[in-house]
């Protein structure tokens, strides 16, 4: 980090953050279409606070650029198990039945044995 | 003699690169965090749109998305308070510095006190971690996120208690103890649309 002055833009990232949150909790009382749309919406204007902090408050900005890696990496990992339960949820309506009978299975077996 | 000579004609370098090597330790632990909390909202994430959809409803129903908003916004401050005292270190005004953590580490604890009255008002409705398995994810995150809070408002408090031991030249722990309250903040921001909005 280089020991120049940012306030300016500081002050520009804190009134950002705070319209962005704004902004946040109106849109989630907007329908986009469907669910997905909205979520994806939220998460996309968080994705947008994210990197203002960790940009100018976390002066990734100004470090080596290969340290963005540090911190993009584990979150491609965390899509990836994301994503790779798709198969199991999201492409699949018939889930909750067979869970559900499996969850009241367990529970009827560990009653079982306490008793 | 090569030694002292090095030690001696290269220490403002020698210390930019401690500070710097202190900085991307902090990230590495940081990356670790986001591996941690990464799997937190995985799980939150598939339970929602699978087993746990039918249990989500009765979260929504319970939790208050004002007081997480507030929240919120005591946080996004309490990073910009915290950003105001590295940059006053960074010019060796500590008086400044110290009034920035403090006032930081109160904004912290006004989160855990909001935080502690949303808590209370969940078990007093009969609602636990125990109540369904959304609950369970609800509790969890916002728990650990709120743990990290607790962890980081020590620190502030620790930081401005030893302020008078940093100079514009050594401050590697005031701007560490920064990532690491901006990082809390970051979860937060992903965590407030994800449970209580959408």
């Amino acid at each position: 980090m280089s020991s120049e002055d940012h306030s300016r833009s500081y002050t520009k990232v804190l009134l950002a953050l705070l319209g962005l949150t704004i902004i946040t909790v109106a849109v989630s009382f907007v329908s986009f279409g469907t669910k997905a749309g909205n979520i994806v919406v939220g998460i996309l204007i968080a994705i947008i606070k994210a990197s203002l902090v960790t940009a100018i408050f976390m002066h990734m900005k100004y470090e080596k650029r290969w340290w963005l890696g540090l911190v993009l990496f584990p979150m491609v990992l965390v899509m990836i198990i994301i994503f790779s339960n798709f198969a199991d949820t999201a492409l699949n309506d018939d889930f909750t039945s067979p869970a559900e009978e499996h969850i009241h299975h367990a529970h009827a077996g560990s009653a079982g044995a306490q008793h | 003699m090569e030694h002292a000579e090095a030690a001696h004609g290269h220490g403002a370098e020698d210390h930019v690169a401690a500070f710097e090597r202190a900085r991307l330790g902090m990230w590495m632990f940081l990356a670790s965090e986001i591996m941690m909390f990464g799997a937190f909202i995985a799980v939150y994430v598939v339970l929602r749109m699978g087993p746990g959809a039918a249990a989500l409803h009765a979260l929504k129903d319970a939790l208050s998305w004002k007081i997480a908003a507030f929240n919120t916004l005591v946080l996004i401050v309490s990073s910009y308070t915290m950003v105001r005292g590295v940059n006053a270190i960074s010019k060796g005004n500590r008086a400044h510095c110290e009034d920035m953590l403090v006032l930081t580490a109160a904004l912290g604890a006004l989160f855990l006190v909001v935080k502690g009255f949303e808590y209370a008002a969940k078990f007093e409705h009969g609602y636990g971690p125990d109540t369904n398995v959304m609950f369970g994810c609800y509790f969890l995150m916002t728990g650990f996120h709120g743990i990290h809070v607790l962890v980081g408002v020590i620190l502030l408090v620790w930081c401005a208690f030893y302020v008078k031991k940093f100079d514009e030249h050594h401050y590697s722990h005031v701007e560490n103890l920064a990532l690491y309250w901006h990082f809390v903040d970051l979860v937060w921001i992903f965590l407030f649309p994800i449970v209580y909005l959408l």
